[in-house]
């Protein structure tokens, strides 16, 4: 009896074995594919399922993103009709992994039309992030201005245009998050969990640099006779008309000869950006290579190419300059508000070994006010003649 | 019959009938035998005349003056004003595939020079514009197709 029962266990337990290897077998057979972990996949998607709102509808949206106005029904509802759209947006911000399909072999021709949709998404998000604002959910507010900050990086691949729309979204973002710090008192926690993830997602620091290596590869490729009709694309829509310098006929021994011109400038010009020194020597340098540049582009034409290609240094620099400026006095703010909820009360003075001012290199100027505090930067911006100050309400 | 046979045909018809010669018109019997006719001819061809030194003493009149001068020169100004715009922007010894007219295409205002330019010309102002007008024309727009549609061979 016992061989017998023995015997029927074995068979029991083999059974049950192959059962579990079929199981096994059919579910990899109808498992369905990963979600995509390339960002761009899921934005693509976002902007197909965006509703193009009409003209005052996207005025409303637009004064709501900029703070000038408190959420109303229309656009209450309108960010509403676009639930999916920002689902879509914040699966695609989790993605670490963002790649847009560019036709760099296209040169200066290829077609950036995310860039378009991106500008509108981000405005989008940050709509939502405010009516989230209004309704008391500060945290999750909070969470959609990041978010925001995580498209900007997205956006910025290595071109220059790119990357100042990846800044103007960035500002669009520091701005919001500075007014909802101002509609409450948050907390410690709260304050330092912002306070990480505003550094993750800032690192590493977009940077020009990369951008002006990349444009000097399309350039240079684009500067042969087979490519003329590109060549004159760009001088077209760099000042409404071919230049005057322009000799009679554009050949090869022309095209060298500006390509040459053309490197030199660039090393130059980068050369200056990586040195250490501070914005306004630096500013003061690109600036003067820029105006000798443009004065000999009448005169000679081996500048002419160049002087279409390169945008103006010193005024991507101070555009670099003032988005460090912007992110830098948002991470001071914080740490005040969190100097704020140890003591009780805004510290008398600022607090040591903080992120500077980029215009000056040093601290900012720190005023409380009635309404809450103001960091100024002791530099100016020398392209808009301005001085930047960031206001922080507190409750 | 061809055409310029039966022309043929009459004309030796007519000339038979007038006894063969080529009709001649005969002014002199016509001014005796209709008098007070040819006397309305002369009059209204002497008011033709009349208008015309009319309007020669007006010129001289307009262009003596300077109000008259400068409401020509103010006239030829719009007039020419007015060409120009109706060359939808285009103005004269421009190109063609000059920057507006490509920028008139949305797909040629989303390249990277074309986006570059924008920004050179008006910054991130310039920028979104030009975004706001290619996606008017561009899209997306919502999915209104039909199911059926969608599936139609």
């Amino acid at each position: 009896m016992s061989a017998k029962n023995d015997i029927s266990i074995v068979s029991i337990v083999r059974g049950g074995c192959i059962a579990v290897v079929l199981l096994a077998a059919a579910s990899a057979a109808f498992a369905y594919p990963p979600d995509p972990d390339n960002a761009a996949l899921l934005y693509y998607q976002a902007f197909l399922l965006d509703e193009q709102p009409d003209e005052a509808t996207s005025q409303l949206l637009d004064d709501l993103v900029k703070g000038t106005i408190s959420p109303n029904d229309k656009v209450k509802e309108y960010v509403q009709s676009c639930r999916s759209t920002i689902n879509y947006a914040l699966m695609a911000t989790e993605r670490e992994h963002c790649n847009w399909g560019i036709v760099y072999s296209k040169g200066f021709s290829a077609a950036l039309p995310h860039l378009a949709q991106c500008r509108r998404l981000s405005k989008l998000m940050l709509a939502d992030a405010r009516l989230l604002a209004a309704q008391g959910a500060y945290d999750e507010a909070l969470e959609r201005c990041l978010s925001t900050k995580k498209l900007a990086r997205h956006v910025d691949d290595g071109i220059v245009i790119s990357l100042l729309v990846a800044h103007a979204i960035d500002a669009l973002a520091d701005d919001c998050i500075r007014d909802i710090l101002g509609m409450t008192s948050p907390d410690p926690q709260v304050l330092q969990r912002l306070k990480g993830q505003l550094l993750t997602v800032s690192t590493p620091a977009p940077s020009f640099a990369k951008g002006l290596k990349l444009e000097q590869e399309m350039a240079l490729d684009m500067m042969r006779m087979d490519r003329l009709d590109e060549i004159m694309d760009v001088l077209k829509s760099a000042d409404g008309s071919t230049p005057n310098v322009l000799p009679a006929k554009v050949d090869e021994a022309f095209l060298a000869r500006n390509r040459e011109y053309y490197e030199r400038y660039m090393t130059a010009l980068q050369a200056t950006l990586a040195a250490p020194m501070s914005y306004e020597k630096k500013h003061a340098e690109l600036k003067a290579m820029v105006d000798r540049m443009t004065q000999e582009v009448g005169k000679n034409p081996d500048a002419v190419l160049t002087a279409a290609l390169v945008p103006a240094l010193n005024r991507v620099y101070s555009i670099e300059a003032k988005a460090q400026a912007r992110a830098n006095a948002l991470r001071v703010g914080i740490e005040i508000l969190i100097a704020r909820t140890q003591t009780g009360a805004l510290p008398e003075r600022l607090p040591t070994d903080l992120p500077k001012d980029p215009f000056s290199d040093g601290d900012y100027l720190y005023e409380k006010t009635g309404a809450g505090f103001v960091l100024r930067c002791q530099g100016k911006d020398l392209d808009k003649d301005t001085t930047y100050e960031y206001t922080f309400a507190v409750k | 019959m061809s055409e310029r046979k039966d022309e043929k045909w009459l004309d030796s018809q007519l000339q038979r009938a007038i006894n063969g010669s080529t009709p001649a018109f005969d002014a002199e019997s016509w001014k005796q035998k209709h008098r007070d006719e040819y006397q309305v001819l002369l009059s209204r061809g002497g008011e033709g005349k009349q208008s015309v030194s009319n309007a020669g003493r007006t010129v001289r009149v307009v262009w003596g003056s300077w109000i008259g001068r400068l409401a020509v020169a103010a006239t030829i100004a719009v007039a020419v004003g007015l060409f120009v715009l109706s060359r939808d922007g285009h103005g004269p010894g421009q190109p063609a595939g000059s920057p507006r007219s490509m920028a008139k295409s949305p797909a040629k205002m989303m390249t990277m020079m074309s986006l570059q330019a924008a920004y050179r010309r008006g910054g991130t102002e310039a920028l979104d514009r030009q975004f706001d007008k290619a996606l008017k024309m561009l899209g997306p727009r919502t999915t209104s197709i039909s199911l059926k549609e969608l599936l139609e061979g």
